[in-house]
């Protein structure tokens, strides 16, 4: 009987045996990943249960023990994000199936590889074996911009490109300076050995600016919108629900765990704040935007800035980085929702601006509670999964008399139900005479994704019980 | 007055800044790929330095460091060799080599 | 004005990056004497190949994963190419007839060499790469008429790491745990297949986009 610490590895292996197969048998990439996600469930299964019961799992990978070698470990916060993204692949590869049918059949193996660098992100507790993780996701994610091959993919894919690249670099210098000072990259034994030192200070500072550009936080968010909007609709909904949420969750290591000793509450301070800056930014041009991706996208931006903003919280409040994690997940569940909506709109009608909403949206009622569904998500509206990570951050917040940070989070509600309200307002409203206009039928299982992803992202914050008990399995930031 | 320890130090810190700034300032799209790579090159050089063996002994090379320059410069040349392509590509659809300052709003 | 504020910015990081460089301690032995300690049980004696091959293989097999995937990517998006046409060219001839043999031999010889010296399947492969670029510019590479032998060599490399990576685990080790008495084997087994791939890959890189076949 293999030990529970393979199973974490086998989220990897598989993705990747299946993008090698995909390349192999170009036609046959569809199916060939839909089984992947099948057969990835079982160890899925077997790691949760193991962590439900002992909390963290963990393996040295070859036999040799840290710092020679790497480990990789998976405990409840781990486990709840390996789910995650197991649920939105699932959701995705059943839409990506009827969105590309024949075409674009490299999507296939570069999608698995994406998948397979995402749960290599979340499962390693090595700082250079997460610079390689990175470059695995980052280089799949920008050839999967530019997918379409039309001019503003190709632009937006081609900034993208140029800010990943230079992030990831600034990020391995830090990793460099790192061993060159604290003679180790294995997170666990950094965690106890960084003292102060200015070579740690400097390193620290680059990996937090890489970090930063790829997470796309205010100010380097400027490359999101486009990608995220002029990408294939599986592909944007992948970018902005787990991509870029790869960087921060490495950052949250660095800061909480790893560096946690040298980090200044000053630092805290300014992070928040650019979180809090993103937050606003995002909503407000958010609510101007004409096309229905670009909205989204930009609301993305915003969504993030709350993880950010919530940072500093969690030094004092476990509860803090659970609220976190479920707004992370909710709107990991809830963007996906809205993307592949939006996807079902360019479908039907061959645009998606927002004015055309109402006479698309009738037609498409499975589509259109999708959207009301992500969207009281979004906002955070009881009783979704969005509600319950603002209600704990909000909590910490007032416990902490950190007002700012409490008015943020209900301020960047207001503002997201501004956004939110036109879409739902324009959908709902329409009239069903649609004479004239090109409606195209998306399949049925194209809609149904969306709204099972919707679903989803409420459901996280009534059966909340569960993901809670989990994520603080195995300590909440141990490696 | 320098030891050659403090020459590579210095000289990697030099290549990381002049390929930030090739990155920053330079309008065209192969000129930031180079700078890319300068960056890349500054942080090989830093860590090749970080594996000489300490004092004047006769152990050998910490190869930790050694094995991450390897790593690392495989990743660049894929990470390049991908970046040419798209700004092939982009060529071809554009006709440009820069990208436009200002994004299509819609 | 905002020209200067980027040279400034650029100078105030050379300094402060040189500064804290400067002040990293020289005389750490690291994770040296780590290595050191376990190279007799790494099953080759050249301290890189240790690290790369089995102390910190899976770093090396996501980077050959990462490699792969470049080529995925640009076969992707990039413009298809056709292969250049064969070119009857004597000098050509003559260079590929005196320096393709001598390629092929480097190749395997800093394959083998790279268990105790400086070597392994990167320098080998890059090595192949520059000779199978010869091949190609010269319109004599006829694995590009054979897309599924094509794609079978390309993913040759990442799939035998793949193999070797989950057989341990079969027997209640851990991943990538080769058994110390064949540690020299597997790993000159994962170094051979790479070899290959890297080569094709670099190669693949090199043309710039999909192979397309000339009848299309």
């Amino acid at each position: 009987m293999p030990e529970p610490g393979t199973d974490a590895l086998w989220l990897v292996l598989i993705p990747l045996i299946t993008a090698l197969v995909s390349f192999l048998l170009p036609t046959r990439g569809g199916t060939l990943a839909a089984c992947a996600v099948v057969v990835a469930a079982w160890p899925l299964a077997r790691l949760l249960h193991a962590v439900w019961h002992t909390g963290t799992v963990s393996q040295h990978l070859g036999g040799w023990q840290p710092p020679l070698g790497i480990q990789v470990s998976a405990n409840g916060s781990d486990t709840f994000l390996l789910m995650i993204v197991w649920l939105i692949g699932l959701g995705v590869t059943i839409y990506a199936f009827h969105y590309f049918r024949k075409k674009s059949e490299l999507f296939w193996p570069l999608w698995m590889f994406l998948w397979a660098g995402l749960n290599a992100l979340i499962i390693s507790d090595d700082l250079f074996n997460l610079y390689v993780t990175m470059e695995l996701v980052g280089l799949a994610a920008v050839a999967l911009t530019a997918l379409t091959g039309r001019a503003e993919a190709l632009r937006a894919a081609m900034r993208y490109t140029i800010i990943s690249l230079t992030g990831s670099l600034l990020y391995l210098m830090g990793v460099a300076m790192t061993y060159a000072a604290y003679g180790s990259v294995d997170m666990e034994t950094l965690s106890t050995t960084i003292k102060p030192h200015p070579a740690g200070y400097t390193a620290l500072g680059l990996m937090t600016v890489g970090l930063i550009a790829k997470a796309a936080l205010f100010p380097c968010h400027v490359w999101l919108p486009p990608a995220h909007a002029n990408a294939p609709a599986p592909v944007s909904a992948l970018l902005s629900a787990l991509v870029i949420k790869g960087p921060f969750l490495i950052l949250a290591q660095l800061w909480l765990q790893v560096y946690s000793k040298i980090v200044t509450p000053e630092a805290f301070a300014v992070i928040s704040f650019l979180g809090g800056a993103a937050v606003l930014w995002g909503a407000t041009q958010a609510i101007v935007q004409q096309r229905l991706k670009r909205l989204i996208a930009y609301s993305t931006v915003a969504q993030l800035g709350y993880l950010f903003l919530a940072l500093p919280l969690t030094a004092s409040h476990p509860d803090a980085w659970s609220g976190i994690l479920i707004l992370l997940a909710a709107h990991a569940l809830a963007k996906t929702a809205l993307f592949l909506a939006a996807g079902n709109v360019l479908h039907a009608a061959g645009h998606d601006t927002l004015a055309e909403l109402k006479t698309i949206m009738p037609r498409l009622p499975v589509t259109a509670f999708a959207v009301a569904l992500a969207g009281v998500s979004i906002i955070g509206l009881p009783p979704s999964g969005g509600f319950l990570g603002k209600w704990l951050l909000i909590v910490s917040a007032l416990d902490r008399n950190a007002l700012g940070i409490a008015l943020l989070l209900v301020i960047g509600s207001l503002l997201a139900a501004i956004y939110i309200f036109r879409i739902i307002a324009l959908a709902f409203s329409g009239e069903e005479s649609t004479k004239g206009v090109r409606f195209h039928q998306p399949p049925r299982s194209m809609e149904w994704a969306a709204f099972v992803l919707a679903f989803f992202a409420v459901l996280l914050g009534l059966a909340s019980n569960a993901p809670l008990h989990l994520i603080s399995m195995g300590g909440r930031m141990a490696p | 007055m320098i030891s050659s320890e403090q020459l590579y130090l210095i000289a990697a810190a030099a290549l990381v800044t002049i390929g930030f700034y090739a990155i920053g300032r330079s309008p065209n799209l192969m000129r930031k790929l180079l700078g890319i790579n300068v960056l890349g090159n500054g942080i090989f050089l830093f860590l090749i330095s970080v594996a000489r063996p300490p004092g004047k002994s006769d152990q050998s090379p910490d190869p930790v460091p050694q094995a991450m320059v390897l790593t690392g410069i495989v990743v660049a040349v894929c990470a390049t060799a991908f970046a040419l392509t798209l700004v092939d590509r982009y060529r071809a659809a554009t006709g440009r080599l820069t990208l436009t300052e200002t994004d299509d709003y819609a | 004005m905002s020209k200067w504020l980027t040279r400034l910015f650029c100078l105030s990081l050379f300094v402060g990056l040189s500064l804290a460089l400067l002040q990293l301690p020289n005389d750490d032995a690291r994770l040296s004497p780590a290595v050191t300690r376990q190279l007799d049980a790494s099953g080759v004696s050249n301290p890189v190949t240790a690290v790369l091959l089995n102390f910190r293989s899976y770093d090396t097999l996501l980077e050959i994963a990462v490699l792969l995937l470049a080529l995925v990517g640009a076969w992707a998006i990039g413009q298809p190419r056709t292969a250049p046409a064969t070119l009857d060219d004597a000098p050509l001839l003559i260079v590929l007839r005196l320096f393709l043999p001598p390629i092929i031999l480097g190749a395997a010889y800093f394959l083998w060499v790279g268990a105790s010296a400086p070597g392994g399947a990167f320098q080998g492969g890059a090595i192949l790469a520059g000779g199978l670029i010869l091949l190609l510019l010269g319109g004599r590479s006829p694995w590009l008429r054979r897309p599924l032998l094509h794609r079978f060599l390309l993913i040759l490399g990442l799939t035998i790491f793949l193999m070797l990576t989950v057989l341990p685990s079969f027997s209640g080790h851990a991943f990538l745990q080769y058994p110390p008495e064949e540690a020299k084997i597997w790993i000159l087994m994962i170094e051979s297949a790479a070899l290959i791939s890297i080569a094709f890959t670099l190669t693949a890189l090199f043309l710039g986009g999909p192979p397309r076949s000339p009848n299309s």
